[in-house]
């Protein structure tokens, strides 16, 4: 169950920074907030929250099948997020099934394969809460180097194929006209979210992915009218819900991934509020 | 294009359609809701497989042609919300023209980006975002986008449907402007609008009813609408009462 890691005695913020434990999770927070920035403004401006859910939740399969077989929890819900996200695409693409209707079964699919393999594991599963609600003052070192491999991966691929992923979600039809694989493309766009979604898991769980992949992504969308420029307000917005959220989570000792997601929230609607009456 | 058919499943959308337009021809396809308009623009831009029959772009076949065609879609397909400036969304027009993997803009394909707007008249709003421009401007934006292709063929899809009367007029003297360099289809329900500016007109309701005199004559309108149709005011609403008879 969660481990509290919490605030006890009268530490400053100087102090608890030098944990290791802390520098982790900002480190592991800063990793997550870039990629969550740059898929989730493709996520938001191409309406994909909902495929992103069902990928997400899929990922509860693979923890399952991780604790089953005795393997890193984390590594199988890699495989399930991108077996979820070649799913998809094919069932859209080639059986042209309806997007929603896909995402809803694979999410539940996901989701009841990962309960009957933890049924089918003999004893108690640890850590499962942190998998599903995240717990990120509780990220190991050696998954810093993971994640950031991961990160690195999705960082070349966007700038390589930038114009064209730009072309495909602005409008879909045309790029296909224009040339493009547009079918490959679309692959590409989920396997960034399924990529993305296994960063966030360790920091706000499966069941909080999509809130932190499209919240800081919606509030740039507020203030930007490119998509290079949405991305990067997107981090900076990420960067900042995840820092304070680890601060907050660390000194109210309530859970992170909770409280990450309630300040992204917090930050959406004070910048729709904003918006709202400065015209 | 000779004889093309296109059916889904058991569905016959289009039925041995032949159909020839010249190079600058201002042409247009007419045709009620449902009468294989869009399917008919799918098949030209080599986006759907025919069943049978054969369609010929500058002697190319559609998948090749396509290069030399500009497209421009229905205005409402549009999130014009999407956040992206004018510029960006017209050098989107060059992507076909760009070689290699990466498809990065090249100084030509922003030179081309420019001239487009150009031809449009909207010269001072390329790093405007797309949001932030009227009605008017953002369908201009959509041609520009097909412009900056530099196709011979341009093909317009329900151009008319949202503008307004003075919106109308500025649109056809643009048109107007680029058939010396290209020929342009308009595909459109909207008979009232094209009615005397085109030279070349097909009726289409799964058959192509082929006029090359332009002249709409109510036998036409007739046997496609299968009812009279009121020439004098715009987009009456028309309903098909009953089957064709062969022409």
């Amino acid at each position: 169950m969660e481990c509290r890691t919490g605030y006890s005695g009268s530490m400053t913020m100087f102090e608890i920074l030098g944990y290791g434990f802390f520098q982790n999770a900002i480190i592991a927070g800063i990793i997550a907030a870039i990629a969550c920035g740059i898929t989730g403004s493709f996520v938001v401006v191409r309406r994909m929250v909902a495929t992103s859910g069902g990928i997400s939740h899929a990922a509860f399969g693979g923890v399952g099948l991780g604790y089953f077989l005795g393997m890193d929890p984390l590594l199988g819900a890699f495989l399930f997020t991108i077996g979820a996200a070649f799913l998809i695409w094919y069932l859209k693409t080639h059986e042209l099934q309806e997007t929603d209707t896909i995402t809803g079964a694979i999410w539940a699919t996901g989701m009841a394969t990962g309960v009957i393999f933890i049924a089918l594991t003999p004893g108690y599963a640890p850590d499962l809460f942190s998998y599903l609600f995240g717990n990120i003052l509780l990220v190991p070192r050696q998954d810093l180097l993971m994640m950031g491999l991961l990160l690195l991966l999705i960082l070349t691929v966007v700038s390589v194929f930038f114009n064209q992923l730009a072309a495909v979600t602005f409008d879909e039809e045309y790029a296909e006209i224009m040339g493009l694989p547009v079918g490959g493309l679309t692959l590409l766009l989920f396997l960034l979210i399924a990529g993305t979604v296994v960063l966030l898991i360790s920091v706000v769980g499966i069941i909080l992915v999509i809130a932190l992949l499209t919240l800081p992504a919606a509030t740039a969308r507020l203030f930007t009218r490119t998509l290079p420029s949405m991305m990067g307000i997107a981090v900076l917005i990420g960067v900042g819900t995840v820092l304070t959220g680890i601060t907050l989570s660390y000194f109210l000792d309530l859970p992170s991934g909770a409280m990450i997601i309630l300040v992204g929230a917090g930050i959406y609607a004070a910048a729709l509020t904003g918006r709202h009456y400065s015209g | 294009m000779e004889d093309v058919s296109v059916r889904y499943g058991q569905n016959v959308v289009l039925d041995g359609v032949s159909w020839e337009v010249r190079e600058h021809d201002f042409a247009a396809v007419i045709g009620p809701n449902g009468g294989g308009k869009t399917t008919l623009l799918k098949a030209i831009l080599g986006l759907l497989p025919l069943s049978s029959g054969r369609i010929s772009i500058f002697g190319h076949p559609p998948g090749e042609g396509r290069r030399m065609v500009g497209y421009v879609p229905q205005f409402h397909t549009f999130d014009f919300s999407y956040p992206i400036t004018v510029t960006e969304m017209i050098l989107q027009g060059r992507l076909s023209h760009i070689p290699g993997l990466l498809r990065r803009y090249r100084d030509e394909d922003y030179e081309a980006a420019e001239r487009a707007l150009g031809m449009v008249g909207l010269s001072d709003v390329g790093d405007l975002p797309l949001s932030t421009l009227s009605g008017g401007q953002q369908q201009r934006v959509i041609i520009a986008r097909a412009l900056a292709g530099e196709p011979r063929l341009l093909i317009l899809d329900e151009p008319t449907v949202y503008v307004d009367a003075p919106t109308e007029e500025q649109f056809f003297s643009l048109i107007d402007t680029l058939l010396d360099e290209m020929t342009v289809i308009i595909v459109t329900h909207d008979i009232g609008a094209i009615s005397g500016r085109v030279n070349r007109i097909a009726c289409l309701n799964r058959r192509l009813y082929t006029h090359g005199d332009a002249m709409i004559t109510d036998d036409m309108l007739i046997s496609v609408y299968g009812c009279p149709v009121d020439l004098i005011a715009h987009g009456v609403p028309h309903r098909v009462l009953r089957e064709h008879d062969d022409v």
